[in-house]
């Protein structure tokens, strides 16, 4: 556990440890839900590219995408879950402790 | 994972929190609109108050029921015309502020009904309408303030303040015509012109 060794790796959550969902998780935990077009110029990123993202996100119960017509357009919202906050917050404190512990 | 990688994930992450915590307040059109149109009403109240029209009485009654109906038409209106694909509208700013103004709106009116009721039955012990200008300007104080410190919005800060301080002159004048004018000079420069300044720089929608 981080508690015994902050700096064993199995911690850390690896599904997030990536930078574009890093990016994702960072701008969601202040705007959800966000929309898809919103979310990829916050991060940077191509619409494919955010596209694999998020599928692995939503693999891991850490978003859930809904779609819908707004003005007879499709839009995709992307919302972070419960389980995404806490994983989130849980990256967070694991960074923390390590970085206290390597200090 | 390198420290040095370790610090700019983190510098990134923290970039893109913070652009989630200042999205643009989306909320622009409805202080126009409730800005606008309290400004004319407040300083049509006074030229009536002042009998400047010859217009007697019953003109504060059309008055103030054209305004509500037409701000909360206006409102409706608005609504529709928002988009919801505006980047940030989920933010925390944006959603603190339209609960605080719902809120302040639902309050407004309730305490409205209460004066409207009061002035039917006849009981003249004491006029809510005129103290409503403390009231109203202090609300817009309130609601200003705390949209403007939630989103990192210096303009509605320094608004909410200003409304807030203006409270005072506005007790004083309890009365008076000029209340109405101070009222109006709030409206315009605490809600009207701020409304302005964000529509200004609201995003475009996406999708």
């Amino acid at each position: 556990m981080s508690g015994e060794n902050p700096f064993d790796h199995n911690d850390i959550d690896d599904v997030i440890h990536g930078r574009l969902r890093l990016g994702i998780m960072a701008y969601l935990s202040t705007v959800s839900p966000a929309v898809f077009g919103e979310l990829r110029e916050k991060v940077g990123t191509t619409d494919g590219n955010l596209s694999t993202h998020l599928r692995k996100l939503e693999e891991a119960g850490y978003v859930e995408l809904e779609k819908r017509f707004v003005d007879r357009r499709p839009q995709t919202r992307v919302h972070l879950t419960e389980a995404g906050r806490k994983a989130w917050l849980g990256w967070l404190e694991r960074m923390q402790a390590l970085m206290k512990a390597a200090e | 994972m390198s420290p040095q990688s370790l610090a700019e994930d983190l510098a990134y992450i923290r970039d893109l929190a913070e652009a989630g915590q200042k999205a643009p307040l989306l909320g622009g059109r409805f202080l126009v609109w409730w800005g606008g149109l309290t400004t004319f009403a407040y300083l049509a109240h006074y030229a009536i108050f002042e009998g400047m029209f010859g217009l007697g009485p019953t003109a504060f009654a059309v008055l103030w029921t054209g305004y509500v109906v037409a701000g909360l038409g206006g409102s409706f209106a608005l609504h529709a015309t928002i988009g919801q694909g505006k980047p940030g509208a989920a933010s925390t700013g944006n959603r603190v502020s339209a609960l605080v103004w719902k809120s302040a709106g639902l309050f407004l009116g309730a305490y409205f009904t209460g004066a409207f009721l009061k002035a039917v039955t006849g009981d003249e012990t004491f006029n809510p309408f005129i103290w409503s200008i403390p009231l109203v300007i202090g609300v817009y104080g309130l609601a200003q303030y705390v949209g403007g410190v939630i989103a990192g919005n210096r303009v509605l800060t320094l608004a909410g303040q200003a409304a807030l301080v203006a409270t005072v002159p506005a007790v004083l004048l309890v009365g008076s015509g000029a209340s109405w004018l101070l009222g109006a000079a709030v409206a315009a420069l605490c809600v009207l012109l701020p409304g302005i300044l964000l529509m200004r720089n609201e995003p475009s929608a996406t999708v």
